[in-house]
């Protein structure tokens, strides 16, 4: 009644070019296989859309043409084998005793791997502490274990034709959600009602749910750089910073923006010039070839122009697309004073200049994201021309 | 539910969710233990230990955030990332927060192995929570490199995990009003599926319902899978058109103040097929069994017996799971399942009462491509398992 067919999220063709880039990548690095945890990666490589990363889970990549080989458990095994390009799929079961180390390491034998160099994917919420150290003792004096360098976080840092076709259609929809938030913003309602009105437009548009808690601070907690729990009642005279991603097919687009209720100080509009001026003069100079520390300093002369020295933050955005939960942010790279990473065309990174102001609780943010080209920078998601006052 | 004014122990007003005095109580036994342990302190990493000990809510454990808690009295030390500073301050017990800042040579590691000399700890034995999304390999690897001739680190993921087991009152408080919250969703879900909508229509509807009645965004979900999605074990991304002829398979946690209800029922989208009514009606009889057999002093792997047994004789051995729950709680993403411990025949845990655990009985029949399953949670006491949720079981029929 209900046949499954394989789907992929891209042609099955740019699927395996990409395992060939890696394959190519490991092998020049001087390794013979790589062992990848992080759930971007399976679906990057071969389609595999799963929540499997939480537990250990693990698929062996290797330098030559062997088919990949996907080690996970039982709830995975069926969407393993319909959403992705891997026939190779083995499992481990829970119990006491469990060993998917162990597991593994009989694949890596199976795969011709003893005494061998293998890379391991170790910056990703898909292999934790406990389970690398379950590694090292499963593969001591069997194969030689290496950090595999953001391996593939990097081939992914540059998006394809059609990733990029996701990210605008993604652009599109957080375009309509702000314009639902802003829409929803009154005195009287639940700041979370805000955040339900942006669930709505996106996932009744075929958006994904988001792999990061959404920020929709309101009051004395706009000032905060995360969400937190439990909602707050906004007031006629109020504030609302919200940060979100959209994710469409698994990619994300980010948007900040800042919502007045009642009023707006000279203190509040002067913020706002000064965030929206840098953000501004921030994306101007987005070229290929501009470096992201270049990035992060016209931030900081903006907002240090501003009078702001004291409050702004460390970093002021990353690149983004591609990412599970827990977060939206695919870093490295961070955009902080002195990182050498240099723009190329098809990196697609968020800007967010952000400033709470300790004597008075105002705040202020705005952020978008954008495709940086050849020539001047495409920006994926709009903000209104001004600041929103709801009054 | 207001937030609680309290003061930490150097007199910064800060704002709560439990009293002050929970958590020092939650505080002082997670020292005896490293006490009882020989350990001079712990290491933070799980985002669940923050707020539990001290309050500290956020999502900073995508980097590298760590608390310091000695085994004696001395004071509680957090580091972590600008951003989060505000909230850390306002919304936390900590005792004395410190910031690290990106840079190309920025090394947090170095900065913690800077905070033990400050206290004294060099040389001594120190637990570390490994096991936790809020410490990646990577950062494992930092840590271990900047910390191995100073302190001997010994793995203490367990120590504040176990203690969480046992809910309190208090906690107890929260987790029955995500229960509430989760049938509501529930409710919600159901009257907006229709044949002709997209699938996340229906989750859409879930999560306004959730939001709107109070609830925070669940730790991840919910799996809202139809067709021949539906005998997946996880969430997938991109929506999917319901046919006139349908099913659909939602699990779902709601979150209050952290703290999850995890739920699962099942939709026929149409008439429903005699398989599918088949299929269910196992999951009801297993669920039931479960719900009954739920009692202190018997132990966790038993629950799964009586899954494995129903499916089993029903000749679905090679189609059911190894697993059929978890334990419950305040948990952040990237899942609600708070595990250890994994309902998995063999677990000799022993229920008490104020655990609080999800089963759900999956029956994905990978032949005919029908699916069926129904979860719920439920919470040990002395007597039989309270059900958090008040929807009965049934085949939803839209």
């Amino acid at each position: 009644m209900f046949s499954g067919t394989p789907t992929l999220p891209f042609a099955r063709e740019e699927h395996l070019s990409r395992q060939a880039m890696l394959r190519r990548a490991v092998a020049a690095a001087g390794f013979d296989a790589i062992l990848v945890f992080a759930q971007e990666s399976h679906f990057w490589l071969t389609g595999y859309d799963s929540g499997g990363f939480v537990f250990f889970q693990c698929a062996v990549v290797t330098a030559d043409d062997t088919p990949i080989t996907l080690l996970t458990r039982r709830p995975d095994l069926l969407q393993a084998r319909q959403t992705s390009t891997m026939e190779d799929i083995r499992l481990w079961w829970d119990a006491e005793d469990a060993d998917p180390a162990g597991v593994l390491r009989e694949i890596l034998r199976e795969k011709g791997l003893a005494g061998k160099r293998v890379a391991v994917e170790m910056n990703t919420h898909g292999l934790t502490g406990w389970n690398l150290h379950r590694i090292q003792v499963a593969m001591e004096g069997f194969c030689t274990l290496a950090f595999d360098q953001h391996m593939i976080r990097l081939l992914r840092l540059v998006k394809s034709p059609a990733e990029i076709a996701v990210m605008r259609d993604a652009g599109k929809l957080l375009d309509r959600s702000l314009d639902a938030v802003i829409a929803a913003a009154r005195p009287g309602v639940m700041d979370a009602s805000l955040m339900a009105a942006y669930l709505s437009v996106v996932l009744g548009g075929g958006g994904d749910m988001p792999p990061n808690a959404p920020l929709f601070n309101s009051g004395a907690r706009a000032v905060y750089g995360r969400g937190v729990s439990q909602p707050r009642r906004l007031e006629p005279i109020d504030q609302i910073v919200v940060e979100y991603p959209v994710a469409l097919r698994r990619y994300n687009v980010k948007t900040e923006w800042t919502i007045l209720l009642g009023q707006v100080t000279d203190r509040q509009k002067h913020m706002y010039d000064t965030v929206r001026g840098t953000l501004a003069r921030m994306t101007e100079i987005s070229r290929t070839g501009t470096t992201l520390g270049e990035i992060f300093d016209a931030h900081a002369e903006g907002l240090d122009a501003g009078g702001y020295h004291g409050a702004r933050f460390g970093a002021t955005g990353y690149s983004v697309g591609l990412t599970y939960a827990p977060t939206s942010m695919d870093v490295p790279p961070m955009i902080y004073t002195g990182n050498p990473t240099i723009c190329r065309p098809g990196m697609v990174l968020f800007y967010h200049v952000m400033l709470g102001d300790p004597d008075t609780g105002y705040a202020m943010g705005v952020g978008h994201t954008l495709l940086i080209t050849e020539g001047a920078p495409e920006v994926l998601t709009g903000l209104p021309a001004d600041l929103t006052v709801v009054t | 539910m207001p937030e609680l004014a309290a003061r930490t122990g150097g007199g910064r007003p800060v704002q709560l969710r439990f009293t002050a005095a929970e958590h020092a109580d939650r505080l002082a036994r997670t020292r005896g233990e490293l006490a009882t342990r020989g350990l001079s302190a712990l290491l933070v990493f799980a985002q669940e230990s923050h707020y539990w000990l001290t309050g500290f809510d956020t999502s900073g454990y995508v980097f590298f955030q760590v608390g310091v808690i000695t085994a004696d009295a001395r004071a509680t030390v957090l580091l972590t990332r600008r951003p989060d500073l505000a909230q850390a301050r306002d919304a936390s017990l900590y005792d004395d927060i410190r910031i690290w800042l990106n840079a190309e040579d920025a090394d947090p590691a170095y900065d913690l192995r800077c905070i033990l000399e400050e206290l004294g700890l060099r040389g001594e034995r120190v637990g570390i929570e490994y096991a936790t999304y809020g410490l990646t390999a990577a950062n494992h690897r930092r840590v271990a490199v900047a910390l191995a001739d100073v302190v001997v680190l010994e793995d203490a993921s367990d120590i504040v995990r176990s203690l969480r087991l046992v809910k309190s009152p208090a906690e107890l408080v929260y987790v029955r009003e995500a229960g509430r919250l989760a049938d509501v969703a529930i409710t919600a879900m159901v009257a907006a599926t229709h044949a002709g909508n997209l699938d996340c229509v229906t989750t859409a509807a879930g999560v306004s319902a959730m939001l709107s009645d109070g609830g925070d965004m669940p730790a991840t979900g919910p799996l809202v899978n139809s067709g021949p999605r539906a005998i997946y074990g996880r969430g997938i991304g991109g929506p999917r058109r319901l046919e006139p002829v349908d099913q659909m398979m939602i699990e779902l946690g709601a979150s209050y103040y952290r703290y999850h209800v995890c739920t699962e029922e099942t939709i026929a989208v149409g008439a429903p097929r005699a398989r599918q009514r088949e299929l269910f009606a196992l999951a009801t009889d297993a669920m039931a069994q479960v719900l009954d057999h739920a009692r202190p002093g018997r132990a966790l792997g038993e629950l799964d017996e009586i899954h494995r047994r129903v499916l089993d004789r029903a000749g679905l051995a090679r189609e059911r799971f190894a697993a059929c729950g978890y334990a419950i709680g305040c948990t952040f993403r990237p899942t609600w399942m708070d595990v250890p411990p994994m309902i998995y025949a063999g677990n000799p845990l022993i229920m008490r009462p104020g655990m609080v655990f999800f089963v759900h009985i999956m029956v994905p029949d990978s032949a005919s491509g029908v699916a069926a399953g129904l979860g719920r949670s439920f919470l040990i006491t002395e007597g039989a398992a309270e059900n958090l949720s008040a929807i009965p079981p049934q085949l939803h029929l839209c």
